[in-house]
């Protein structure tokens, strides 16, 4: 049985947003010549980091249809992402990147809590949920 | 585990992530490096730039001029050129004469490598303060176009040139060994010069300079060239003068504007006399001393100092440091950093190095007072005044590594002419400059014997308790956090080294050296406020292994194309290997701060404050500054109670107060500014101008910005 997600996916949508500004963040960290950091590791790293968040908010915001354990293992890699970009924007001293991904974690925070459910549901949980009901 | 060590540890998990990357990178990038994987790599760069081998006879000659050889000293000779005035034969050296150059006397001026002669690197200057200094801004910025990063047929740059600021032009020498005037207010360009060097790495791996000289004659005559002159030395060890005014060669001085100094280059001549850092003016002369190659031979050229006439470059005299009867076997022992001279005495004070082999001793057990000394020479003659050996039978690479600073101490209700010489074993040794005696005490301790074959190590080195040293007397211990990250790795390697505190001698199975021929304190030295007395000076905390390789080991080694790290020190006993202690993932396997700036009373002895300074950066990544950072080059002091320094890794330059070590202000440049400052006075604004150049012992990364920065109209 399909359940089709009811309602827009806010802080998805946000997420999706924040994600395209850290990689924008990012590019002008590690390509900008004379902020300390460009063409280092560090923002390579930062620049993949964002590009992956960017990929995984997509996901989250379009494809509403997918399996909610995939919906549940996205959403927890972006935290990963998010904190990991965090931190390295932290020790990059990338003050602008950082405040971002601060936005980013709030978004993610809207996306588990307010964003409808999306995906389809196994069948035991929906006759669980049915039974409930 | 603290809530501190939490980003610490993070750091270094996505560090580790990064670690191939980098190793990739440090292999290209660092040459000397000798495969060493981090960033505290320090090898033969800066403070071991010395030589290597050869097998001529001592002559005493002098590229063919008339010269006659003085014994002086306890070891050391002077050899009398067409310029000079022989010693008295009676010994005794007649004061020279007194006063210092008036040019060189503006308070408002920077008109040495030092800022003075004394090597304070002190500034009147009271305009930018405390209160203001977080205003500071950029005024102007150049770029001198001579940079490399050794990615081409040209060796990397290292840039560690103090610009000077006199005859209202701001002077600097470029690691190219160009000279380039600019307009000190505004940065634009009044004229440049080109030796066209060549730009090989004929002694260091990089392309390496430490700027300019200046000297102008007492009266200068009106429209006559070259009553002004600027010098710059080159890697082939040729010396450039050329008029200061226009940048035009001087006929008169040498072969139509260059001494090839490399004439006198004539014992164990394996490599030329590069000449990095700038001559020291005094007096109408020139007082030069030059590097070369390190560590991978055992006989090398012995140390001399010429003095120059400035007019004409002829030879006054040459002072050798080692004994004639050792130079077939040994050499070095020159002088490769900045000297200071006490204008009212004409006392020359020459910081001079370790002999070769540095890490082995055993072909030159003769006792050699003058390696690894600060030494006074008469400015006049070249005769050894007093010398005092801060290392006996050196087999660290401990070279006396900095100019002393000359300053009068106010001490039990007397004024003491003294001096500090700081060290890469990391004492500040303060002496009366006038007879080498202690101000504070100096003592003989007995240190670890060598185990080594053949190697007598001296049973004694001396040591200072006050001041207190600037890296402490026991290594900082293991990391917890890299011996986690190295799963007990540093725990494990510590196990199988020899540590007896320092002066451990190198050995078979490795020692654990702190501190290392790192430092310690480093070329740049310390400075200080006259007024006050306070002496401020950047260090380094840094632990290296020590091992030597026997020879038929080491031939092995070579043969299997083994080189990373490995030195062959000639055909002595033993090679060498040298590795900065660190786990597999390059982090270093002792606890920080590895770098810390510290302020003491000079009066008293005591030290005021000691912080850590500057981060540590790693792959574009900050470290927490209570880490510090390693750190190249030298603080500025002005009267307004503010030290301006570059240094540290992260390519920041800072101000801080005198005081307390409090940063006031900082401000991101291209690279590690790794040259002490220029602080001047121009049409009543104060200027604090850096040439940023990097090193690549802190960071692959390098640049030609001269940056100035001034207050806000």
């Amino acid at each position: 049985m399909t359940s089709k997600p009811q309602g827009t996916a806010y802080g998805a949508w946000l997420l999706l947003a924040i994600s395209t500004i850290a990689l924008i963040l990012a590019a002008v960290a590690t390509f900008n010549e004379g902020n300390g950091i460009a063409y280092t590791p560090g923002t390579y790293l930062v620049l993949i980091s964002t590009a992956l968040m960017l990929l995984g908010s997509l996901l989250l915001a379009l494809a509403r249809s997918m399996p909610r354990w995939l919906g549940g293992l996205l959403t927890f890699l972006l935290l990963l992402d998010l904190l990991g970009t965090g931190l390295a924007a932290y020790l990059l001293q990338a003050e602008w990147l950082l405040g971002a991904v601060g936005v980013g974690l709030a978004a993610w925070l809207i996306h588990v809590v307010a964003d409808p459910a999306s995906g389809k549901r196994t069948p035991v949980m929906t006759q669980r949920q049915e039974a409930d009901s | 585990m603290t809530r501190q060590d939490i980003i610490p540890t993070f750091a270094s998990l996505l560090l580790a992530g990064c670690i191939g990357y980098a190793q990739a990178q440090e292999d290209t990038s660092s040459g000397e490096g000798g495969g060493q994987p981090q960033e505290i790599t320090e090898t033969q760069d800066d403070e071991s730039e010395r030589g290597a081998s050869g097998d001529e006879a001592p002559t005493g000659q002098d590229g063919g001029e008339d010269s006659a050889v003085t014994p002086t000293g306890p070891g050391g000779r002077v050899e009398t050129g067409p310029a000079g005035q022989p010693p008295r034969d009676d010994g005794q050296s007649e004061p020279p004469r007194q006063g210092p150059d008036a040019w060189m006397e503006s308070p408002d001026s920077w008109a040495t490598f030092n800022g003075d002669l004394r090597a304070q690197k002190y500034s009147p200057a009271e305009q930018i303060t405390p209160g203001n200094v977080g205003e500071l801004e950029p005024a102007w910025e150049y770029h001198t176009g001579d940079v490399a990063d050794g990615s081409d047929e040209v060796p990397m740059s290292v840039w560690s040139a103090t610009p000077l600021f006199v005859n209202d032009t701001l002077y600097l020498g470029t690691p190219f060994y160009r000279i380039i005037a600019l307009d000190p207010g505004s940065g634009e360009e009044k004229w440049t010069f080109d030796p066209e060097a060549p730009l090989e790495a004929l002694t260091q791996p990089n392309m390496k300079g430490r700027g300019v000289a200046y000297w102008e004659a007492d009266e200068p005559q009106p429209g006559e060239a070259c009553q002004k002159i600027v010098y710059i030395g080159t890697m082939d060890a040729k010396l450039y003068g050329v008029d200061a005014d226009t940048g035009a060669p001087c006929a008169d001085f040498g072969d139509d504007g260059m001494v090839d100094v490399n004439q006198w280059n004539t014992v164990n001549d394996k490599w030329p006399l590069s000449l990095f850092q700038p001559p020291t003016v005094y007096n109408d002369t020139l007082f030069l001393g030059w590097a070369g190659k390190d560590w991978t031979n055992a006989v090398a050229p012995p140390g001399t100092v010429f003095a120059l006439d400035a007019r004409t470059g002829e030879r006054r005299w040459t002072f050798h440091a080692l004994p004639e009867e050792v130079v077939e076997r040994t050499g070095t022992a020159n002088v490769w950093a900045s000297m200071s001279l006490d204008p009212e005495t004409g006392l020359l004070y020459i910081p001079i190095s370790s002999p070769s082999p540095n890490y082995y001793g055993g072909e030159r057990t003769e006792e050699l007072p003058l390696a690894t000394s600060v030494t006074a020479l008469d400015t006049e003659t070249g005769e050894v005044v007093w010398s005092r050996q801060l290392v006996h039978h050196d087999i660290w690479d401990y070279d006396t590594v900095a100019p002393p600073t000359l300053v009068d101490i106010q001490k039990d209700g007397e004024t003491v002419p003294a001096l500090v010489q700081p060290s890469k074993q990391g004492f500040l040794f303060v002496l009366n400059r006038e007879t080498g005696e202690p101000v504070y005490p100096i003592e003989e301790r007995e240190v670890p014997a060598s185990d080594a074959e053949g190697e007598q190590a001296s049973p004694t080195q001396p040591f200072v308790d006050v001041p207190e040293p600037v890296t402490p007397d026991e290594w900082p211990g293991i990391s917890k956090l890299a011996d986690i990250v190295g799963l007990g790795e540093c725990s494990r390697k510590a196990e199988g080294l020899r540590y007896e505190g320092r002066f451990t001698p190198p050995s078979v199975e490795g020692t654990l050296t702190y501190p290392p021929t790192t430092g310690g304190s480093q070329w740049g030295g310390g400075a200080v406020d006259p007024e006050t007395g306070v002496f401020v000076i950047n260090s380094n905390s840094v632990v290296q292994i020590y091992r030597l390789i026997p020879r038929d080991e080491y031939q092995q080694l070579e043969q299997s194309g083994e080189t990373g790290g490995y030195y062959a020190q000639g055909d002595t006993a033993y090679g060498f290997q040298l590795e900065t202690f660190l786990n597999w993932a390059g982090m270093p396997c002792w606890k920080p701060p590895y770098g810390t700036l510290a302020a003491y009373d000079l009066t008293t002895g005591e030290r005021l404050w000691n912080e850590p300074f500057g981060q540590v950066q790693k792959h574009g990544f900050y470290m927490p500054e209570s880490w510090g950072s390693v750190t190249i080059g030298a603080p500025v002091i002005t009267r307004s109670g503010l030290i301006f320094i570059g240094a540290s890794m992260d390519s920041r330059v800072r101000a801080l107060d005198l005081k307390s070590g409090e940063v006031l202000w900082k401000h991101l440049v291209d690279a590690p500014a790794v040259s002490m400052p220029a602080v001047y006075t121009y049409e009543g604004k104060q200027y604090v101008t850096f040439a940023v150049g990097g090193n690549s012992i802190l960071l692959p990364k390098v640049s030609d910005q001269v940056i100035s920065f001034a207050l806000p109209d």
